[in-house]
This record gives C-alpha cells, sequence and structure tokens, in this order.
C-alpha cells in the first residue's frame, strides 16, 4: 500500500511536469556555475572548497521547489476538493503522512541534485585552465552532497511540509519559506557571506551563533573555512565536525522532531473548520432600502474610480497578507540592526558613526534590494493571478470595467510593496537620527532613494508582472522570476556585460556629504529613462496577454491578440519606444562614441598588444624626476585640469642612453624632451619614443616639457577632478619614462591563449632586494596650482605666494629641500585651522560641516610629533597640512610630503564622544603623522620587503603612541584588527605566503603581519631598543637621493641590539612563516601564608610553519611570551594599576604549568595578551578567573 | 423590449471538446430557462453571452449590438452569477459589494450605498453585512451572487444553477425575487432543476451535448405529451424487459417500489394514462436525443 502511494505520489508530480523542468534548470545552473570557472586567487575551479560554497548557496534556491512540492502535497485534496474523499478512503494516517512526506522530500531531492552534476559536467567539459583544475575525484562532489544538499533538502521539506499539512495554507506555507530565509540572512550578517556586505566583524560567540542558527548550514561552513588557506582549501575535505556537525545535527534533530509531533498532531477528520455561531441578532430597525436601479456610470470617470476601488482591494489584500507582514518584521529587525550595528557598534575598530542620513540609507540599501525582490517575486505570482485562484475572476471579468484598469490597479498594487520598505526605511533612519539628537535629516536624499534604488525595483516589478503574464502557472512564473532577477545580477560573471543588455542593471551611485552624488549619476539617469522604456514596452505586451473571462492558453492570447493596437495603445507604445531608443542611443552614443567602450576582454587585448609592441623598449633604462616644476589648473565645476610640467630628468643607470621610452597614463596633449627627436608615437597606447641627438651620460640631465589638458567625458567617471573634493596625484597623471611592466597580463593561463611567454618566478635569492633596478629618488619641486573660486587649492611645499585672478585662487607651492615625488593636488571650499606648534604650522583643512573632530585631529598631531621627534628625529618640514577628501577614497588616509589626505567617513565623521571610544581618529591621524618619517624622512628602495619601512614602522609609532596617550586597551583593539587582516587577508591572497622580509606589498602583511612583529619585537627587546634601531636607520639613510634602504639592513640591525640568543626568533618572525595558536588553559590558585595568592596556571602554545606544498607543519616552541594577569579583560585595559603582573616567560612546551605569585587575586589571565604572536584566535588567550 | 440573439454559435476548445454546437435562439424579456444535464454545455453558452470567452463561430447580439465586437458594450447591461465562485478573505460582505459597484460604474457614493444596502437587505444578507464573504455558507453566498448581479441596471441577468445548494426555503426566497426582476429584463437562468424552469419560466431550451434539442413555452411543451404518456409498477427485475418492449423515458423508486413511465400512442397492456409533467417532457426529450444519436 505504501510503495503504491508512493508510486502514484511520483506519477503526480511526473505529470505536474515541475519535476524535470526544476531538475534541468538547476542542471542547466549547475553547469553555468561551474563552466564559468570563477574561483577566488589560487584556488581551485573545482577545489571542494569552491564546490561546497556554491551548493551551499545555490541549495537557498531549493526552498522554491520545495515549497512548490509540499503545497502541492498537501494543499492539492483541498484545493481540487478530494479532501473529503481522500481522508475518508481505507488510507491510513501513517501512509498517508509518510508517503507525502517522502514524495516531497524526494522530488525536492531529485530537483535539486542535478546541480552537482551540472557542476561535474561544467568542470569536466569546459575548457579550463589545467593549472587550476585539480584531478577529478567524485568525493569532492559526494562530500557537498551529503553534508549540504541533502540535510538542507531535508529540513526544508520537513518544516515546509509540516507548516502545510497543519495549517492547509499556501499563505502559511510562504510565511515558513520566507522565515527559513530570514534565519540565514540574519546568520549571514555576522559572517562575511557572499550575499550580504558585511560591516561589522563579528566576535566568536556571534559566529558561533551564527554557524548554528543558520538552517542551510552555509554560515557554519563559512565559520570553518574563513581562514582557510587557499592550499587548505584546494586540499582540505570539509571536517565534519565542530559547528558544521552541531549545526547539522541540529537543525536535522529539529526538523525529525517536528516531523513526529506534526504526526502527532495531524489528523483527517480534525479539519480547521471553524463552526461559527449562528448569529441570533436581525435587523435591529433598520430603515427599509428599497431596491432602485441605478443606470451605471461610463468612460474615464468610471474607470478611475474603478482603480482606484481595486487598488484598495489589491493592498487590503497584500498588507493583511502573513509574508508581506513578516518581510516587513524582517526588513525593520535589519535594518535597525544594520544601522545599530555600523553607526553604533562599530566597523574595524569598533568605531562609531556620526548618524549622518547618507551612513543610514547606505546601510539599507543591501537587505532593501534582496527583500523587495522577494516581495516582488512572490506578489507579482500572487497579484496577477489573484482573482483566479480565488475563483472570483468571472464576477470581476463580467464587470464593465475596462482590461487597463485591472493592469494598472495591480501594477500599482505591487509597485507599492517596495515602495513601503523604502518609506519604512526612511521613517526608521530618520527616528534613529532624531533619538541621536543629531539632526540634520536630509529629506531630500532620503527622497532620492525611491530613484536610486527604487527604480530598479519598479523595472523588476514590471518584469514579474510580465512574466506572470505569459505562463501557465504562478509558481513557474515566480521561479522564472526569480531566475531573471537572479541572472541579471550574476550576468556579468557570464560574459554578458554591457550595461544595455543586462536586464534592469543601473549603477550604483555613492553619495559623500563633501561632493554629493557622484559617480556615474549621469549614466544612471541614462540607463534609468532607457529600461522605463523597455517596462513600458514590456507593460503593454503584458496588457495585451492580460487575460480577461476563461482563458484559453497563453500562446493563444498571443496568436489571437495579434498585436492589433488600438489608437491609445499605439500611442503609449510609441512614447516607450521613443524613451527605449532616446535612452539607449543616449547610452550607446555615451558608451560607445562619447568614450571607448572597453569589455575586460579588449582591456586584455590592449596589455596583450602594449607588450607585444613595446617590450623590446624593456631594455632601456627609464629616466627618473630629480626637479618638478608644474602648472596645474584645476577646474572642478567642469571635471577637468590643465597640467604642464617642466622636469629635470635623471639617467641613474650605469650606462649612456640613446633613447627614451615614454608611457603616458593619462593622454599627453604634448611632450618635448630637450636635444632628443620624436621618433615614434603610438596614439592607441600613448606612447613615445625619444631619440636622443648625442647619448645620455650616466648621471647625466635632460630637460622635459609636457602638458596634460584632461576633460572627463562621457560616462568616464574621474574621482579626482570633482566639484568640492577634487584630489589629483601625480602617480595616476605623471607619464612614465620606461617600458610599464605593470601592464602585462600576469595569469599564465591567459598569456598562453594569447601566445604570450610564461611568466616564470625566479627562486629567490637574498641579492634581488639589493639588485633591483628601481631607482626612485627625492626631486626638487615647485608648483602654482589654481581653482575656482572659492576652492582652495593645496600641494606640498611651503606656500611662497597666493593670489586672485580671473576669479580663481592661485597658490605658488616650493619645497625647501628635496622630497619623495608623491605629490597630490587638493580643491575643495575649505574650513581651515592653523596654529603654531614648536616650530610646525600644523594646518587642518575640512569641510565647514565635518568640524567634529579637528581638536583631537590637532591634538593627535601634536603626540605623534612629539613622539617621533623626540624617537627619530627632527620633522622634516616646517608645516603639516591634513586636508579632507571625499569618502570615494577607500583608503583611510595618504602621507603627500608635509600634506596628508584624510578620508571624510575615516576621520572627520567618526564619533569619538564615548567615554571608552577607542580614538579612531587618533589612530588614523598618529599613523599619517608617523608616515612622514616613515616614507618621507626615509624612504625603502622600490624592492622587496620594503614596504616595513612604510607601513610597518608606521603600525607601530601608531600603537606605541596609542598606548601612551590611552592605555593598553587600545593596543588589544589594534591587535585584533590586524590580526583578523593577516589571517583573512592571506586566505584570499594572490600569491603563496613570503616571508615578512621580502613581502610584496601584500595588505595583510604590510597592515597585518608587520604590526604583530614589530610590537614583538618591541615585546622582546623593549620599546628603547627598537627605536634605536628606528633612529640609526633615519640617520643614515635621511640625506639619500636615491633610495638604498632594505630589509636586510633593518635585519642585522636588529641583530646589533639583540642577544644572540634571540636571533634565531628574530629570523623566524621576519624569514619564515610561522603562526602561533596559542591559550590559556586550567588555573587554579592557593593562597600563600604572607597574604599573597600563587596562581598555578597551564598555558598551551604550539607553532607551525608553512610548507613550500602550501602545508604547515607543527614546529617546536621555545621563547619568552608574556603572561599577564589583570582586574580587567585586556580589551578595557586603560590603567597601570589594574595590571597585576605582566612578564615574558619561556614558553618551550605545547602544553606548560606556570607559577606566579602576586598580592591581589587577579580576574583575568592571559597569555600574550596583547597579540604580539600571528595567532588565528586571539579570544582564547584570556580567560576570567573567579574566585570560587 | 430587449432581445438578445443568438445565431449559429459554436465553441470548440483548444483540447478538442465542442462544447457549444451551432446553437440559435432568440430571448426577449423574461425568464428563460436553460435545462441540461451537467456537462450539456451549460456553462459554456452561459459564459460566452457573459462575454467571458469568446465563440469559435457564429454571433450574439444584444439589442442589435455584437457582443463580441463591443463586449464592453454588453458588461455594462450585464448582470452574471456563476455558477461557482470564491471571493477575497479579509473583505466585508458590504465592503465587497461596495467594490463591486464601483466597478459596475455606480461612482456617486450615496446612490451606490442606497443600492448595497437596498440589495443586502432583499436578499435577506444586511444582519451578516460585516462578515467576510469568505466565511458565509452556500447558500448566503448564493445570495451574495445574486445581489451582486442586480447591481446597477442590469439589462440581461446571467444565472448560473444558482439554486445548488440552497436549502427549499432560500430557493423560493430567490426565485421570487429573481421573477420580480424579471418582468423587464432579460434573465436567463440555467439550471440541471426541472422545478425551477417549470415555476418561473416563460421560454425554455434544452441543451444536450451542445446543441439545443428543444425550445418553447414549458406549459405548451409538456402538452405535446398529453394523452401519450403511461405509468406502470413493475419488479425491478422486470426493468430490461421493459425497456426492450416500450419506450421508456424515466423509472423511479415509489413507495420502494418501481414505477415506469412509458410513451406511446395507445394504451398499452396494463399500464395506466397518467398527466405528462415538465419533468416527463425533458426525460422524453432526451431519450430521444440518445436514441438519435445511438
Amino acid at each position: 500500500m505504501f510503495s503504491l502511494l508512493l508510486r502514484f505520489e511520483a506519477l503526480y508530480q511526473l505529470k505536474q511536469r515541475a519535476l524535470p523542468l526544476m531538475a534541468g534548470l538547476f542542471l542547466f545552473l549547475g553547469f553555468l556555475v561551474a563552466s564559468n570557472g570563477y574561483a577566488p586567487a589560487n584556488v581551485n575551479i573545482n577545489a571542494a572548497y569552491q564546490i561546497n560554497n556554491h551548493s551551499g548557496l545555490f541549495s537557498l534556491g531549493s526552498v522554491f521547489i520545495i515549497m512548490f512540492f509540499a503545497i502541492s502535497a498537501t494543499l492539492r485534496d483541498d484545493r481540487f476538493k478530494m479532501d473529503m474523499l481522500v481522508y475518508s478512503s481505507s488510507i491510513e494516517k501513517r501512509q498517508f503522512f509518510w508517503s507525502r512526506f517522502l514524495g516531497v522530500f524526494l522530488f525536492s531531492l531529485m530537483a535539486f541534485s542535478p546541480f552537482i552534476l551540472g557542476m561535474m559536467a561544467g568542470h569536466t567539459f569546459k575548457a579550463h585552465d589545467p593549472e587550476r583544475l585539480a584531478p577529478f575525484s567524485l568525493l569532492t562532489y559526494l562530500q557537498p552532497w551529503l553534508i549540504i544538499t541533502l540535510p538542507n533538502i531535508f529540513i526544508c521539506s520537513s518544516v515546509l511540509f509540516v507548516v502545510s499539512l497543519l495549517s492547509r495554507s499556501q499563505v502559511a506555507t510562504y510565511v515558513g519559506a520566507v522565515f527559513i530565509y530570514m534565519f540565514y540572512m540574519i546568520c549571514a550578517m555576522f559572517l562575511n557571506s557572499p550575499l550580504m556586505a558585511q560591516s561589522v566583524p563579528a566576535t566568536p560567540e556571534a559566529m558561533a551563533m551564527a554557524a548554528l542558527a543558520d538552517p542551510f548550514g552555509i554560515s557554519a561552513f563559512f565559520e570553518q573555512t574563513q581562514f582557510w588557506t587557499p592550499y587548505q582549501k584546494n586540499n582540505q575535505l570539509l571536517s565534519f565536525s565542530g559547528y558544521l556537525l552541531w549545526n547539522r545535527v541540529i537543525w536535522v534533530g529539529t526538523s525529525v522532531l517536528l516531523l513526529l509531533s506534526a504526526y502527532q498532531l495531524f489528523s483527517f477528520s480534525k479539519q480547521n473548520q471553524k463552526i461559527k455561531k449562528a448569529e441570533a441578532s436581525l435587523m435591529p430597525g433598520v430603515t427599509k432600502a428599497v431596491y432602485r436601479l441605478i443606470e451605471p456610470a461610463r468612460g474615464f470617470l468610471a474607470d478611475s474610480n474603478a482603480l482606484l476601488s481595486v487598488v484598495k482591494v489589491e493592498l487590503n489584500s497584500v498588507v493583511k497578507s502573513i509574508p508581506f507582514v513578516a518581510v516587513l518584521l524582517i526588513w525593520m529587525f535589519i535594518i535597525v540592526f544594520e544601522i545599530y550595528a555600523r553607526v553604533i557598534g562599530g566597523g574595524e575598530y569598533a568605531d562609531i558613526l556620526y548618524p549622518l542620513t547618507n551612513f543610514m540609507i547606505e546601510n539599507m540599501v543591501d537587505p532593501l534590494k534582496i527583500l523587495s525582490i522577494i516581495l516582488i517575486v512572490f506578489y507579482s505570482g500572487e497579484i496577477v493571478w489573484r482573482e483566479r485562484y480565488l475563483n472570483f475572476n468571472l464576477i470581476v471579468d463580467a464587470t464593465p470595467v475596462s482590461n487597463w484598469v485591472f493592469f494598472i490597479a495591480k501594477l500599482v498594487a505591487l509597485l507599492l510593496l517596495p515602495a513601503s520598505l523604502i518609506a519604512s526605511g526612511v521613517i526608521i533612519g530618520a527616528s534613529f537620527q532624531l533619538f541621536n539628537g543629531f539632526s540634520p535629516i536630509e529629506l531630500g536624499q532620503y527622497l532620492a532613494m525611491f530613484y536610486f534604488y527604487g527604480w530598479q525595483l519598479l523595472i523588476f516589478s514590471v518584469l514579474g508582472v510580465f512574466v506572470q503574464s505569459i505562463v501557465p502557472n504562478k509558481y513557474l512564473g515566480m521561479g522564472i522570476t526569480g531566475i531573471l532577477i537572479l541572472g541579471s545580477f550574476l550576468s556579468a560573471h557570464i560574459g554578458i556585460e554591457h550595461p544595455m543588455l543586462r536586464f534592469g542593471y543601473l549603477p550604483t551611485i555613492a553619495y559623500s556629504n563633501m561632493t554629493g552624488f557622484a559617480g556615474e549619476s549621469l549614466k544612471f539617469a541614462h540607463l534609468a529613462v532607457y529600461w522605463l522604456g523597455v517596462a513600458g514596452i514590456l507593460t503593454l505586451i503584458s496588457f495585451k496577454l492580460w487575460q480577461r473571462g476563461t482563458a484559453a492558453t497563453s500562446i493563444l492570447k498571443y496568436k489571437k491578440s495579434g498585436f492589433n493596437l488600438k489608437r491609445g495603445e499605439l500611442a503609449v507604445l510609441t512614447f516607450f519606444g521613443a524613451l527605449l531608443l532616446i535612452g539607449g542611443g543616449t547610452v550607446l552614443y555615451h558608451t560607445h562614441v562619447a568614450n571607448e567602450y572597453l569589455t575586460s576582454s579588449d582591456v586584455l587585448d590592449y596589455r596583450e598588444n602594449y607588450e607585444k609592441k613595446f617590450k623590446q623598449y624593456d631594455d632601456l633604462a627609464p629616466l627618473y624626476s630629480e626637479s618638478i616644476n608644474t602648472k596645474v589648473d584645476l577646474y572642478p565645476k567642469k571635471n577637468s585640469y590643465r597640467i604642464e610640467a617642466d622636469n629635470w630628468m635623471i639617467n641613474r643607470s650605469d650606462t649612456a642612453l640613446t633613447q627614451v621610452f615614454v608611457t603616458a597614463r593619462k593622454p599627453l596633449e604634448s611632450i618635448q624632451i630637450e636635444y632628443a627627436k620624436l621618433i615614434l608615437a603610438d596614439a592607441a597606447f600613448d606612447a613615445y619614443l625619444f631619440q636622443f641627438e648625442k647619448p645620455l651620460p650616466p648621471n647625466g640631465k635632460v630637460k622635459v616639457h609636457y602638458v596634460i589638458n584632461y576633460q572627463q567625458q562621457g560616462y568616464e567617471v574621474d574621482k579626482e577632478i570633482v566639484e568640492n573634493g577634487s584630489y589629483l596625484s601625480h602617480r595616476t597623471f605623471e607619464p612614465y619614462f620606461g617600458y610599464r611592466t605593470s601592464l602585462e597580463i600576469k595569469d599564465n593561463f591567459e598569456r598562453e591563449k594569447r601566445n604570450l611567454p610564461k611568466i616564470e618566478t625566479e627562486k629567490w635569492v637574498d641579492e634581488h632586494i639589493q639588485s633591483s633596478q628601481i631607482k626612485f629618488g627625492k626631486a626638487n619641486y615647485e608648483t602654482v596650482v589654481s581653482t575656482d573660486d572659492p576652492e582652495i587649492a593645496l600641494a606640498s611645499g611651503a606656500l611662497i605666494r597666493e593670489w586672485k585672478a580671473d576669479g580663481r585662487n592661485y597658490y605658488h607651492y616650493r619645497a625647501k629641500e628635496k622630497i619623495v615625488p608623491t605629490m597630490g593636488y587638493f580643491s575643495s571650499a575649505y574650513a581651515t585651522k592653523k596654529e603654531k606648534y614648536k616650530g610646525i604650522s600644523i594646518e587642518l583643512y575640512y569641510d565647514p560641516n565635518h568640524h567634529y573632530n579637528i581638536d583631537s585631529i590637532a591634538s593627535s598631531t601634536k603626540a605623534a610629533l612629539d613622539y617621533c621627534t623626540e624617537n627619530f628625529g627632527a620633522y622634516p618640514f616646517n608645516q603639516v597640512r591634513i586636508a579632507e577628501v571625499p569618502s570615494h577614497w577607500p583608503m583611510g588616509g595618504f602621507a603627500h610630503p608635509g600634506v596628508i589626505s584624510m578620508v571624510e567617513n575615516r576621520l572627520y565623521l567618526t564619533d569619538i564622544r564615548a567615554a571608552h571610544q577607542f580614538n579612531l581618529v587618533a589612530k588614523r591621524t598618529i599613523h599619517e603623522i608617523a608616515h612622514q618619517w616613515w616614507g618621507h624622512v626615509i624612504t625603502p628602495k622600490v624592492a622587496a620587503g620594503g614596504v616595513l619601512f612604510v607601513e610597518g614602522f608606521a603600525k607601530y609609532t601608531e600603537a606605541v603612541v596609542m598606548d601612551k596617550l590611552y592605555g593598553k586597551y587600545t593596543i588589544h583593539q589594534l591587535s585584533k584588527t590586524a590580526l583578523r587582516r593577516y589571517f583573512s587577508g592571506r586566505a584570499w591572497g594572490m600569491n603563496a605566503e613570503p616571508p615578512l622580509y621580502r613581502s610584496e606589498g601584500e595588505g595583510y602583511l604590510s597592515y597585518g603581519k608587520s604590526y604583530t612583529v614589530m610590537l614583538g619585537l618591541r615585546s622582546l627587546l623593549g620599546e628603547e631598543k627598537v627605536n634605536q634601531v628606528l633612529k640609526t636607520l633615519v640617520d643614515r639613510h635621511k640625506d639619500d637621493e636615491t633610495f638604498t634602504l632594505n630589509s636586510l639592513e633593518l635585519l642585522d640591525e636588529l641583530y646589533k641590539v639583540s642577544p644572540e640568543k634571540h636571533h634565531q626568533l628574530i629570523d623566524d618572525w621576519f624569514k619564515r612563516v610561522i603562526t602561533y595558536d596559542l591559550s590559556m588553559g586550567q588555573v587554579s590558585h592557593e593562597k600563600l601564608s604572607n597574604g599573597q595568592y600563587e596562581i598555578t596556571l597551564t598555558v598551551n602554545a604550539k607553532r607551525f610553519e608553512l610548507q613550500d606544498s602550501g602545508a604547515y607543519q607543527t614546529i617546536t616552541i621555545n621563547e619568552p611570551i608574556e603572561i599577564g594577569l589583570f582586574n580587567r579583560h585586556p580589551d578595557a585595559l586603560n590603567h597601570q594599576h589594574q595590571i597585576f603582573y605582566l612578564k615574558p616567560h619561556q614558553i618551550t612546551k605545547e602544553k606548560q604549568m606556570l607559577k606566579v605569585i602576586v598580592d591581589e587575586l587577579p580576574k583575568y589571565l592571559s597569555i600574550d595578551p596583547f597579540g604580539t604572536r600571528v595567532d588565528e584566535n586571539i579570544f582564547d588567550n584570556t580567560v576570567r578567573y573567579d574566585e570560587e | 423590449m430587449n432581445t438578445l440573439i443568438i445565431q449559429n454559435l459554436s465553441k470548440t476548445y483548444p483540447n478538442g471538446v465542442k462544447a457549444i454546437d451551432k446553437v440559435s435562439i432568440t430571448i426577449h424579456n423574461g425568464m428563460f430557462g436553460l435545462l441540461g444535464a451537467n456537462g450539456a454545455g451549460k456553462s459554456s453558452l452561459m459564459r460566452t453571452i457573459s462575454t467571458l470567452q469568446e465563440p469559435s463561430a457564429g454571433t450574439i447580439t444584444f439589442n442589435g449590438v455584437d457582443l463580441v465586437e463591443h463586449p464592453q458594450v454588453i458588461r455594462n447591461q450585464l448582470g452574471y452569477l456563476p455558477q461557482e465562485f470564491g471571493v477575497y478573505p479579509k473583505i466585508s460582505a458590504e465592503q465587497l459589494l461596495d467594490h463591486l459597484a464601483v466597478l459596475k460604474g455606480i461612482i456617486k457614493k450615496p446612490e451606490r450605498k442606497e443600492q448595497v444596502s437596498a440589495l443586502l437587505q432583499q436578499v435577506n444578507l444586511y444582519q451578516h453585512r460585516k462578515k467576510s464573504v469568505y466565511t458565509f455558507s452556500g447558500g448566503m453566498r448564493q445570495r451574495f451572487g445574486i445581489a451582486q448581479a442586480l447591481l446597477g441596471n442590469p439589462k440581461l441577468i446571467i444565472v448560473d444553477e444558482p439554486t445548488a445548494g440552497l436549502d427549499p426555503e432560500e430557493r423560493n426566497r430567490f426565485l421570487n425575487l429573481l421573477s420580480e426582476i424579471g418582468e423587464n429584463v432579460i434573465v436567463i437562468l440555467s439550471t440541471h432543476i426541472v422545478e425551477d424552469v417549470r415555476d418561473l419560466c416563460k421560454n425554455m431550451a434544452i441543451l444536450s451535448s451542445g446543441k439545443i434539442i428543444s425550445e418553447g413555452n414549458p406549459t405548451e411543451l409538456v402538452r405535446s405529451l398529453k394523452r401519450r404518456l403511461w405509468s406502470k409498477i413493475i419488479r425491478k427485475e422486470e426493468l430490461s424487459t421493459h425497456k426492450k418492449l416500450f419506450k421508456v423515458i424515466s423509472s423511479k423508486l415509489v413507495s420502494g417500489e418501481t414505477q415506469i413511465r412509458v410513451l406511446a400512442d395507445g394504451q398499452p397492456n396494463g399500464f395506466e394514462p397518467i398527466e405528462p409533467t415538465l419533468e416527463d417532457y425533458y426525460f422524453s426529450t432526451l431519450s430521444n436525443q440518445h436514441l438519435k444519436s445511438a
């Protein structure tokens, strides 16, 4: 009997065509994903990590299928009025329940599993880079299926089946589905899930919660693999343990329990028929109304009345429906959480932002998109099909209302859903600002959300209605709409790049408080018109296909409607057609005519041809600037500038030069080299070749003159030259006087396809550091820079003179000595604050509205100047200028000689008012001031390891000054961030991790490990000795004209100041790649007779060394590591008396017992409390100790 | 006087089923009964007249206006009660009726309010007006259905199987209401219940397999059977022999015994004459039809 029932289920579902359709779809998706061949750097395309990742993310899509099967399995009897028959038949409850459930589960599994087969096919049959394809292994596909797919389908099937069976309501089943998603989304917010922008680094507790609570196990997967190196991603299968195991156990267990209890609750007879009480009350004296015939009105007035009434009825249905309410609640929950988490809870450094309107909006954008799309996908089906599913269509269709009324009303009702999300978001954001007592609620910005984010949702809504009007079934329609929308987001990955081909594509427009809506707002506007045209035409088609009365099938409708358009319809078609053509034409013009349209493969072609044509000039030694004299005219309002440069350039090679090759970065209007003849000019590559009249000898100088006349055009976005926020750097416009190796294609697979020789990685020898041929050096500098009034223009050097002419402001700057030629030009309508401090002029330039942190910036500047002057020697300039630049700059700040750029939202809008707030303003200011020594007073040779002197030393200075100013807790915060930076950066590294002394500028080494190692040195040798090394290097190199300082020299100096026994450890940190795993174990105490306490603690300490293969191997440990006993957690230490004990202990074993005698019983015990070792988990270094 | 003229109307569905087969009728004011078994094509015909589907061939004109060409003109004068219908949940009877009144074009609020409450009283739902139609019993829902069909100023009212599922009292009230209205407009009542037609309709047609097989005034149609109908009480097992010998149009149990009715020009042996009813006429027509098609 049971098998018969199951067979009937199978037969029934096969008849529904949904199963083969869905299975085919997922097969195709899997193939697409795999053949697209995307994988993070150095990770194999078919690595187990990738397959797990994709299986997990795409299993989110299975909820759709499962919902469909669950509704079909449990509600079809009701819907087709078979319930009484089925329930009164001889089927037993047991058979009915389990056969139907198994049906749902097995068919969903059968529909989704082809995804994995599709991936298998995509990996096998598509031509991929053989170096990035591991040998086929069935296990890498089987494991994700077993750990991810199978349980996910089981869990979702159970939940949705139970909800559907017990509630007997489609709506409740949708809600079930939405809630499953909600669980996932909340978990995803804690972890760096690719579907969610993550802003807040999670605490381990939050991560554990997320990993357990996510019904799809995706968060547990990310939790387990967040720090996996590419080697691990390639070679390791998921470990079915830890949170992942518990996640699966908890959710599968819960599902089984759910099924069992549902089985108990379910009964054939007990339907949720509510028995209505008979209403006794008859009319209590109502005036009898007489039925009179009323002649109905016709025409536009009647239609518009009807329109309002239908919209009202639609909204009434939607607003009272549970999925909408559920989504609305989720939305509010998420944005309150997100805003709170980012604006109040803090970012990378637990920092707080002033609740400005644009920050409120930024935190809403992602959830708004996702939730609106969920609403659109669901409700386009619900709304379009409502009357037909309720069987009310015959009555309304027989009324004399025009088709357009129904159609427009339904479209409007659908559009109001995302609109209501935006509106409620605005209310929440504004209330947030009000409660914070910070009131610049910029209504205009809020309203602009309807345009910048609502427009796309409008286009998607129209798509939803269009799809629903051509499909024969609303679930199919929902599926297709969902896939089309998802596809439009992912299309760039499958090679569809052109903005007009990606349905509904509109660029994201950033907002900066300094410059306003910037970037691609013009492109947005044109595309918006274009998509409106497309949407209008889709609307017309949907309207023509609008089903009135009982249906023929849609194809018949199509044939029949035959598009014989009425006059009004023709007008609509013409109007939207015109929009499409005008918008599209404008987009095409701007993309292809005003600018050059480059696909990613065009860019590769360009680079290939550059290499093929000009590689021959790679042997020509480059010329370096020795003296730079510029005349810079900035026109921020017109997005243009003109630069005229007169430089002296020097030949720093050992041989005489006969030719010089020039590659421009921005197109040159003209270029002349004295005593040299232009013999080749290639406009396509902006490349030039000059022939000297007589060879330029070593150290010979030559005068160069060039002019750049730049005007932003088309959709080109040059964030360097914008109104009230211009920031133009020499490195972006200065032509390079040589062949640019950096333009070459790096990927060897791509090179092979293009017949370019393979780039061989040379075996490392330390001589490389010394033999590097890049001979960058300091130069004299003078400039006259002008800008539109009332903006102020800044550059490096002392201000010689300023004047006004022709409504423009002119400034003449000159550097008194040679400087590192990394100058920048600034222009904005700045407010200024200047003061003289110990002979140095501190000048702060900032947006007049961003005055909150100016005092803190000034005092931090002084503290940093004091510390550095005292320890590393004199400040090299007479002034320090700190200037604000708009938030579209991604860095924390940049130190030009004597001038520092700081980004508005990362410095000026950070809220540091709270008492124990980590002072991010101080941290960033100190860091950039320190760069005036580390990068300007001394500059390393451009070679591997050089970045240590720049970022490593600056991070070190930042840490010691913060420690002095605010106490130890700041170190804990800085270390936490640095360690996170190191471990997550390493996990996505482009190349194998080099040892620190020959780092190639990897961010995770510059800002991560180099900081940790410098702190390690401070703990090992003491601050005084470390500073002594730094001072020695400053004294030796501060007058270098060409840079020679390198990391081998640093190591030498370190050896000199340290005892022999530590040399090995210093080498371990600099010359090997070693990670630690430190943690505090058992703790006990004993009160001694003298009133002191003897604390016994067990510490765990392991070290691992990176092997050539990429694997890590455990190695021995023998080094002093700090042990600390405190009465406060290290992340809150701000006073010396909170530290009971802090001394290094020699750690020699993996598990070691230590005894410490202290006067007071500590509350917290730590090994390496302040993060001086690269340890993935710094949180378990500290334990809380309670007396009992 | 309103006139509905149907000429050579056919409807074939995409799956090949021929639901209406060359139907031609002319209908004037008053109640018109459309009698037919389930599946005879009644609902198809009603839906086609109500402009909810287009015919495959043939024409329908109402007061000279072609219905296929100008559906909106007809919809403006149409009241339609489908055989089965659902409603929006969470909307009260009064709100829903008000909404439908707007859709019908009654845009003046006081007028609309008056008509809505009059109709609710007329169909005896006034005390339930605040409740959702979704929760109504079958009979109440049916009465709501007729109320909405009467909104505005309908000149052509089409009610499809309206009495199915009504209790006798409800049915009476319902039919009285229809006949009151039916004096000045066309009311087409489709049903498989013969009494509905007998009690109310001046004219009727019988539909079978999509064809009109009989048409006329019920009384006159019944008269054609006068002195040709005979009945006899037999044992159950004799039924098949009788069926071979006589033209049996119906057999039913009367007090536990099988009574058959046969059609014959002279009185057969052992049979008694009986007075024909509309039901007899209906059955005889159907059995004629079966003979023809067999």
